[in-house]
């Protein structure tokens, strides 16, 4: 019998009978033991712990080996790492008691019977930490055991003394096979858990394949069993990755994303074949396997399409399909709609946005369609009576103003900036002798100090 | 698979096949809109070809009258229009809508100036767009631009280049070329302050046009119409014929239809 932390704290003991444990807690809550159960959530365990490193495996019945092999800084050292893993599973409801060590036969022996609930056990230290462990600790068949103990062999320590030719001999390979593994003289194999997706579809090829034409043809293949499966399910992805296993072990990998559920094998197959640069054959590619990473619920997507190319609404969507496939394409900045904020200084008046928005609205007045980023600063112009500038000297050369209009004042936005309250602009266009309108600015109100420093710039042209 | 791509296809060659006996204008021509310039141009620019814009004087870099011009131009067409632009100074939004183009159907694209071609070539070969609009920030070469008119030609998207630099223009494959800039205005003086009058008077010139004059117009002001851009008549409406050289064959001398 096990018993949590409340159980403990009222005197029941593990290994305990039932009854006996009933007697002093009349109300306590058994459970019967269902392995199968167990195991179950013990794999979806080692799917959240998919947080600390993508390689997770499971030792069962009660055990986790995550491979923290380059992860540990992401969490500051290995010591603060193993206290996140402790913090997070506590909030989960688990009482943990977690190690880390150069092996996984070391993890888990120091995890189990290590006296600390953490141990972080130094490269080049593990034979020291294990010395003193029990030889249980080793996982070991409960025969063996016995017999180790019936010798007076009960620490690891004691173990190690013992020739490996005896050891071998009288107890069979298991034991030193197991001390090899936990001191590292020995490579052990986990066997790590596959993340789960929601859909992976492979080709073994018979051949390697190296040229754009074989792999865009095996892409298609693949995404058009992809697809129907997706469209069976009524799903569409949002996130989908094509890894290519070469023939030299390496893996090339493609990601792609879409800003809606897709299953139409064309749309995805496009997205894909645009990323086929990318991919670097080496001697060959051998296999290839297409993974549904993130899929949503969508309704299918006719099959056949629009033979005779009637549909209406194809701008709309064509101009949605092209931006979806240049976002997937590398080398591109942005790909983006423009959209109005409200904020009264032009060189924040508009915003990126994924996708078009229907707001419709003029300015009332005039606007240059570029502007300077940021605005340049020029002299202090020469200043008429009314305000209006008069001469002003634009890149070394003085030009004369033969008409202003303004000034148009602009208020800070001190509502969502505080450094904005209480600025002003003054914005006056400006023609010069050929016809050229500069759109001319001041910071402040040209009184108060409080309002801007007075400074001109030009934020751009008409 | 198969089959549709090949039915695709198919669809393609016809839709090629009619837009040459196409008599309607406004599938062929894009209009200006300007109705003086329309006609000299027999329907307004080409549909399908490469255009090259240039700013005047102080308005080489910015480009902000091109940049009016060319949204005049697509607010009278309808569809979707890219702007390619490389990372830096991009477009101001309301000052394209108050040329008349809406900003859903406006689609930025911010590319490397090293991958700037070849994004408008790729954006030119899909067919869903009515016109791809390119910030250059340093002239093409004749081969990337030809490349642009055999994309453009295929897909009959129009492609709008804007030469925002100062160097050297090398041949191009370009239909027509144009410089847009400004001309001055007559202020309304009242008092001692001189008001400016809108619309703002642009000068066009086409430097070049493929089987055609180089020409160019003043557009004037109209105190009365309310548009966005000066839609009034023409005021000066002269061909090029004192600066254009004189050994360069094509150029019709003194074409003046005042």
């Amino acid at each position: 019998m096990a018993a949590n932390e409340a159980a403990l704290r009222r005197g029941v003991q593990p290994g305990q009978f039932l009854a006996m444990a009933r007697s002093l807690v009349p109300d306590l809550q058994a459970e019967a033991v269902s392995p199968g159960q167990d195991l179950k959530a013990l794999h979806k365990l080692a799917e959240w712990c998919r947080c600390f490193s993508p390689l997770v495996a499971v030792d069962p019945p009660d055990g986790l080996w995550v491979d923290t092999t380059g992860c540990a800084h992401l969490f500051g050292d290995e010591q603060a790492m193993l206290e996140a893993v402790k913090n997070r599973l506590a909030e989960r409801g688990h009482t943990v008691r977690a190690a880390l060590a150069e092996t996984a036969g070391a993890a888990h022996a120091l995890a189990r019977y290590g006296q600390k609930a953490l141990n972080v056990v130094t490269q080049g230290e593990t034979a020291q930490a294990l010395a003193f462990l029990p030889v249980e600790a080793l996982r070991l068949d409960a025969e063996e055991r016995d017999r180790l103990r019936t010798l007076g062999i009960t620490r690891i320590a004691d173990l190690c003394e013992v020739p490996r030719a005896a050891l071998t001999r009288r107890f069979g390979t298991q034991p030193a096979r197991q001390l090899d593994f936990a001191l590292g003289r020995q490579k052990e194999p986990l066997r790590f858990e596959q993340p789960v997706v929601a859909l992976q579809v492979t080709r073994h090829l018979v051949e390697p394949i190296g040229t754009a034409e074989n792999i865009a043809h095996v892409m298609q293949v693949l995404t058009e069993e992809a697809a129907a499966l997706l469209q069976q399910k009524g799903l569409g992805a949002r996130r989908v990755d094509l890894f290519c296993q070469r023939v030299d072990e390496g893996v090339q990998a493609i990601r792609i994303g879409t800003s809606e559920p897709v299953n139409d094998p064309s749309r995805l197959l496009l997205l894909l074949q645009e990323r086929i640069e990318t991919i670097d054959p080496g001697f060959g590619i051998e296999s290839m396997s297409l993974q549904v990473e993130l899929a949503e619920r969508q309704a299918s997507a006719m099959a056949g399409g629009d033979l005779a190319g009637l549909s209406q609404e194809v701008g709309k969507e064509g101009l949605g399909v092209l931006a979806e496939r240049l976002r997937n394409r590398p080398g591109l900045q942005g790909v983006y709609y423009l959209g109005e904020t409200h904020a009264p200084f032009p060189e924040r008046g508009q915003q990126r946005l994924a996708v078009p928005s229907s707001l419709r609205g003029v300015s009332l007045w005039p606007r240059p369609t570029r502007l300077f980023a940021p605005p340049r600063p020029i002299a202090l112009p020469e200043l008429g009576e009314d305000d209006s500038p008069h001469r002003f000297v634009w890149q070394g050369r003085a030009l004369s103003v033969c008409g202003a209009d303004g000034p148009e004042r602009l208020h800070g936005a001190w509502w969502q900036q505080a450094d904005q309250a209480g600025a002003i602009r003054d914005y006056w266009i400006v023609e010069i002798e050929s016809g050229e309108r500069f759109w001319l600015f001041r910071q402040g109100d040209g009184v108060h100090r409080w309002s801007g420093d007075g400074a001109w710039f030009v934020h751009g042209m008409f | 698979m198969t089959d549709r791509q090949g039915m695709a296809m198919l669809r393609d060659t016809v839709a090629r096949i009619e837009r040459r006996y196409q008599k309607n204008a406004a599938v062929l021509y894009l209009e200006t809109g300007l109705p003086p310039v329309d006609e000299a141009l027999k329907g307004g620019l080409r549909r399908g070809v490469v255009h090259e814009f240039l700013g005047e004087g102080h308005d080489r870099q910015l480009c902000a009258r091109p940049t009016r011009f060319i949204a005049h131009i697509l607010a009278q067409a309808a569809g979707p229009v890219v702007w390619v632009m490389p990372q830096g100074e991009g477009l101001a939004l309301a000052g394209l809508r108050r040329a008349g183009l809406s900003a859903e159907r406006l689609l930025c694209i911010e590319a490397d100036p090293s991958r700037l071609a070849g994004t408008v070539e790729d954006v030119l070969h899909s067919k869903h767009v009515t016109a791809v609009v390119a910030d250059l920030t340093e002239p093409l070469s004749l081969t990337a631009s030809r490349r642009l008119t055999l994309a453009a030609e295929a897909s009959g998207v129009t492609c709008f280049l804007l030469h925002r630099h100062e160097h050297f223009i090398p041949p191009s494959a370009c239909w027509t070329r144009w410089r847009i800039g400004a001309a001055p205005s007559d202020p309304v003086r009242i008092g001692k302050r001189a008001l400016l009058s809108y619309p703002e008077p642009f000068s066009l010139t086409l430097m070049r046009c493929r089987g055609g004059e180089a020409l160019s117009w003043k557009i004037g002001t109209d105190h009365v119409s309310s548009s966005s851009f000066p839609l009034a008549a023409a005021m000066a409406y002269n061909a090029l014929a004192k600066e254009a050289p004189a050994g360069r064959p094509g150029l019709t001398v003194g074409a003046v239809r005042a």
